[in-house]
């Protein structure tokens, strides 16, 4: 067995792409560019030009216009801006939101938070395949409903909503619809010219750009007031001030034009992985995908096992380096929430392991995963106490 | 043990090469086995040992458990071996605590053990008596 490190956890953060650090070295070393971009003399002018060539570089990607785009630090602040911000611009409209259980956490604390301040959080469990049901969010809506917020891909499991059909039934009751996209953008087309999504957020590091810069996409400004969450500045249409990170914008907008390009081959790549995956560990005893293959991002398997401790079987799994739905390996004290309201047991959902691969995945590293999963699960069924 | 590595080289040793994991072979003048199941994560450690002539000739154990409580259930059969029956007794998880750097949300798991082995020695002393 490999004693050599495995990479599959992309759905946490992936590799910075080669041509990625090119564009940002070239940005700071080569072309010497370092001026604040909201300063109007020559060194900012040239700082603003590469922000705006990045803005545009995204907007191409998700089919918008680049004035759109605000920039962040990443989904997490997305996510927040638009959250916090929609609920305290129509706060006197009326408090009540819409969110489904298995948000990440980035959506579900804020929406916590909220409820600690008065706000009325409606919480919706997923339904079949721990997907959405049109009708399930249509009869959630009320008079004083003035945010939907959804998840597009599911980090835990790829469980891809349909956010189109979601999105339709908000925009006919005028309710404003918000996306979490940090899992789906630059990974699958998201067309966003036609799309009846009012905000949606994206992050950098989920597609081989850099740590640390993400974006928040809005459609109307005008539609969609947001109250910023913080203050000092005009930048970003006074929504997000501070000055902005250049290098990592430059790299942002990289990652996002690679994306384009790369979208397709990505895509083959990855349901050949997944596939290949599935089939050398499916006949493990008792193993269950958590997520089907129809409903999930080729991206991301999901598995459980019921009789294995999740922590112990993170720990035999080294040197793969992967995602557990393990109590222990999280920082709330318990298992996946996620995986629960699914339906998963305690233990199914302890048990679990989230494989996640991308673009510089090989047939290698996949097996090596395989190989070492179902040697862990031996050792640790093999250690255990009689029924 | 690198940054936000919960466990240290100890741990690591124990969980990849436990030589106390399995049951036990040979004969002996008495065997006993306790288990202990945690209802909260559903952690389960069965210890056995083997006594001749008053000794622990031998320890075993078998866990579905944590990393921490595997490596604590080899560090206490490692030790109980050649001891009296009061071993059972005289158990100081604590040490093997600060030995595994336990974190504090994981004192509970090492408790398994100490129950574990207090209704080993009540057994035994059970057995003795009859």
């Amino acid at each position: 067995m490999t004693d050599a490190i495995v990479y599959l956890d992309f759905a946490s953060t992936t590799p910075l792409a080669a041509d990625v650090a090119a564009a940002m070295h070239e940005c700071t070393a080569a072309e010497n560019i370092y001026g604040n971009a909201a300063s109007q003399h020559p060194a900012g002018r040239k700082s603003a030009l590469v922000v705006d060539h990045a803005r545009q570089q995204v907007a191409t990607l998700l089919n918008v216009e680049p004035e759109r785009l605000i920039w962040t630090s990443g989904a997490t602040e997305s996510n927040n801006l638009a959250i916090q911000g929609v609920a305290r611009t129509r706060q006197h409209r009326g408090k009540h939101l819409i969110t489904m259980l298995t948000e990440h956490k980035a959506v579900v604390d804020t929406f916590r938070a909220l409820e600690r301040e008065g706000y009325v959080v409606t919480w919706l469990a997923p339904g079949e395949g721990g997907l959405l049901a049109a009708d399930v969010l249509a009869d959630a809506i009320r008079a004083d409903t003035q945010l939907v917020s959804i998840m597009h891909i599911n980090n835990e499991t790829g469980i891809t909503q349909n956010i189109h059909e979601l999105g339709h039934i908000c925009r006919e009751r005028g309710v404003s619809f918000h996306v979490d996209a940090a899992q789906s953008t630059g990974k699958v087309r998201l067309d966003l010219s036609d799309a009846p999504i009012d905000l949606l957020s994206l992050t950098g590091h989920k597609f081989y750009g850099p740590q640390g810069i993400g974006a928040l996409y809005i459609a109307d400004f005008a539609a969609v007031p947001i109250t910023p969450l913080v203050f000092g500045g005009g930048q970003e249409r006074r929504l997000r001030p501070g000055t902005l990170p250049v290098p990592l914008i430059v790299g942002l907008g990289r990652a996002a034009e690679i994306a384009h390009e790369q979208m397709d081959n990505d895509l083959r790549h990855l349901r050949a992985l997944n596939r290949r995956l599935w089939k050398g560990i499916a006949d493990v005893a008792d193993v269950l995908r958590n997520g089907s293959a129809e409903q999930c991002f080729p991206g991301i398997l999901n598995v459980s096992v019921a009789d294995v401790n999740g922590e112990s079987l993170m720990l035999g799994m080294e040197p793969i380096c992967v995602s557990s739905g393990s109590a222990c390996n999280s920082t709330s004290g318990e298992s996946s929430y996620v995986l629960r309201a699914l339906g998963r047991s305690d233990r199914e959902a302890d048990g679990a392991v989230r494989f996640s691969f991308g673009r510089t995945t090989t047939n290698d590293d996949i097996d090596a995963a395989i190989e070492r999963y179902r040697y862990a699960i031996k050792q640790m069924r093999s250690l255990a106490p009689g029924p | 043990m690198m940054p936000n590595d919960p466990y240290n080289q100890l741990v690591r040793d124990c969980f990849s090469d436990p030589q106390h994991a399995g049951d036990l072979t040979n004969e002996y003048q008495i065997t006993s086995a306790a288990t202990v199941a945690e209802s909260v994560a559903g952690d389960r450690l069965t210890v056995t040992v083997g006594i001749d002539d008053g000794l622990i000739a031998a320890a075993r154990f078998r866990a579905d458990a944590c990393p921490h409580l595997i490596a604590a259930a080899e560090l206490a059969c490692t030790g109980l071996e050649n001891q009296t029956i009061g071993g059972l007794r005289d158990f100081d998880s604590h040490k093997i605590m600060r030995r595994l750097s336990v974190p504090p949300e994981k004192i509970g798991k090492i408790l398994v053990l100490e129950d574990v082995l207090t209704t080993l020695a009540q057994q035994i002393e059970q057995s003795i008596q009859e």
